[in-house]
């Protein structure tokens, strides 16, 4: 079994979701903003 | 915000990117390990998210006996509340790339270690102080009793911690997901280290974010109250999934 | 005070013996779902045997939790204020629920060792460590339980919520009496397995009576 495909998912879920959150908050921040 | 902290924050965003940048470059480069290859890579990740997670759990539990010491909430509610979603993002990734980690290595989708019981445990009680804040609509109330949950679950974790820790050593031998081996290599050691600082100054990015939009939101609060027709001129806010 | 706990305390347990039947309700709900387990896992006696002290524990946090959720004199928040009016103090008020609750766990916990002996062919073990383990787990599991429910009145889903929070916190509870018992067979002693229970406990309503004076203030 290839380690590979374990690792990309580890690393890819980890950064995606941080980023993911990130940018989902700068999305909220903006929209707050506006208000 | 002033133009300094302007500045001071830009710097920290930028460094935790670089921290993080660094931090990938190490887990890349570091030597495999002995017994698990490259796998054992994981562990850059699933260690530093945990570290973070409880991090993000204690800031909460400051947070909330400031509150509960009638310390401005626009201040502290804020910072607790923030600090709980972002330790629910972190704690949700420590069990996920556990996961991921034991599925190859051991076989099992879950392995009923110690630390990952109680991270379990710590998520679902992170989860119950979100869904009560959800619950309450009073901003005083709110505070004050998601500030005690706060409190009490802060001090109770540690026991329950304990206990699950005693539970294992006596039923089953140390475990695997153990990244505080005695002999542990210099470089994997360096890139632990870096990835923990980069995770740390990246949670305070998201925190810092995440408690910015607290404050408009309670300042917003705040203004449809005084306002005499306040919140009948407002749209209530019933609120996307907050996290 | 203590005669103000005594007073709520006995008033309490009237009011559970006339109206109440929170314990008629929860006892025979509790036996179903050792009921269900059996019946799942094939009623397999000795696998149920080896299983049993921890399946008893289990449910009895699961569903212990439940008693704390009751309709009580004291549990109406109007109630409590108007106890508060009179001059009882809100630590008075939250040890004598906490009592009434812990005593309705521990009437649980009783009938629910019946039952598993019954259905599940548990051995009780040492019946000393099994004795300790009831008042200090019923005390654990009601204190909880009415903290939290303290905490979740009036939100909502605060039904759900309640259990939520206590289960968490309440696995050393469950813990304690399962290993207790498995340390005492294998020769040691089981009874730092009870302190550990009697600190959760401790802990719990230690923050319990900090806390009710203060949410009292912002009872809504």
């Amino acid at each position: 079994m290839s380690d590979l495909p374990w690792l990309l998912a580890g690393y890819g879920l980890t950064l995606g979701a941080i980023g993911g959150y990130a940018v989902g908050l700068r999305r909220r921040l903006r929209r707050e903003r506006d208000r | 915000m002033t133009p300094t902290a302007r500045r001071a924050r830009t710097g920290r965003d930028v460094a935790a990117v670089c921290v993080l940048a660094i931090g990938l470059v190490l887990a890349v480069t570091a030597p495999p390990d002995r017994l698990q290859g490259d796998l054992q890579r994981l562990m850059y990740v699933h260690v530093p998210a945990a570290w973070t997670g409880y991090l993000a759990f204690v800031v909460t539990a400051v947070a909330s006996v400031q509150i509960l010491r009638r310390r401005p909430l626009r201040q502290w509610d804020t910072l607790a509340e923030a600090s709980a979603t972002v330790g629910v993002l972190f704690t949700a990734l420590t069990l996920a790339t556990g996961s991921i980690w034991g599925r190859p290595v051991w076989g099992v989708w879950w392995t009923w270690d110690a630390r990952l019981v109680t991270t379990a445990l710590l998520l679902l009680v992170y989860l119950a102080y979100l869904a009560l804040r959800r619950g309450i609509d009073d901003p005083e109330v709110r505070a004050r009793r998601s500030a005690w949950l706060g409190v009490i679950a802060v001090v109770q974790l540690p026991i329950v911690h304990m206990s699950v820790v005693w539970w294992r050593t006596l039923h089953q031998p140390p475990t695997v997901l153990r990244p505080g081996d005695p002999s542990i290599d210099h470089a994997m050691l360096l890139a632990l280290l870096v990835n923990v600082l980069a995770f740390t100054l990246v949670a305070w990015s998201l925190l810092d974010r995440r408690r910015e939009l607290g404050v408009l939101r309670h300042d917003r609060e705040r203004d449809a109250v005084t306002i005499p027709a306040g919140l009948a001129v407002t749209a209530p806010d019933l609120g996307t999934i907050d996290v | 005070m203590t005669a103000d706990v005594m007073a709520l305390l006995r008033t309490e347990l009237r009011v559970e013996r006339r109206t109440g039947g929170t314990l008629l309700v929860l006892a025979p709900y509790a036996v179903a779902a050792l009921a269900l387990v059996a019946i799942t896992t094939g009623a397999d006696l000795p696998l149920l045997r080896r299983l049993s002290p921890g399946l008893l524990w289990a449910v009895v946090v699961v569903l212990g939790v439940l008693t704390t959720m009751r309709q009580g004199y004291a549990e109406d928040p109007t109630r409590r204020d108007l106890l508060h009016l009179l001059g009882m103090r809100p630590e008075a008020v939250w040890i004598a629920r906490v009592l009434a609750a812990a005593t309705l766990v521990a009437a649980l916990e009783v009938v629910l060792t019946v039952a598993a002996v019954v259905l599940l062919d548990l051995a009780v073990g040492d019946p000393l460590l099994h004795a300790a383990a009831v008042p200090v787990t019923a005390l654990g599991l009601a204190a909880l339980g009415v903290l939290a429910r303290d905490l979740a009145d009036g939100a909502r889903s605060g039904v759900a919520l309640v259990p939520l929070v206590v289960v968490p916190l309440a696995v050393p509870l469950a813990l304690a009496p399962v290993q207790a018992r498995a340390v005492a067979e294998a020769g040691g002693s089981g009874w730092t397995w009870i302190a550990l229970a009697a600190l959760v406990t401790t802990v719990t309503v230690g923050v319990g009576i900090a806390a009710a004076a203060n949410l009292q203030e912002v009872a809504s």
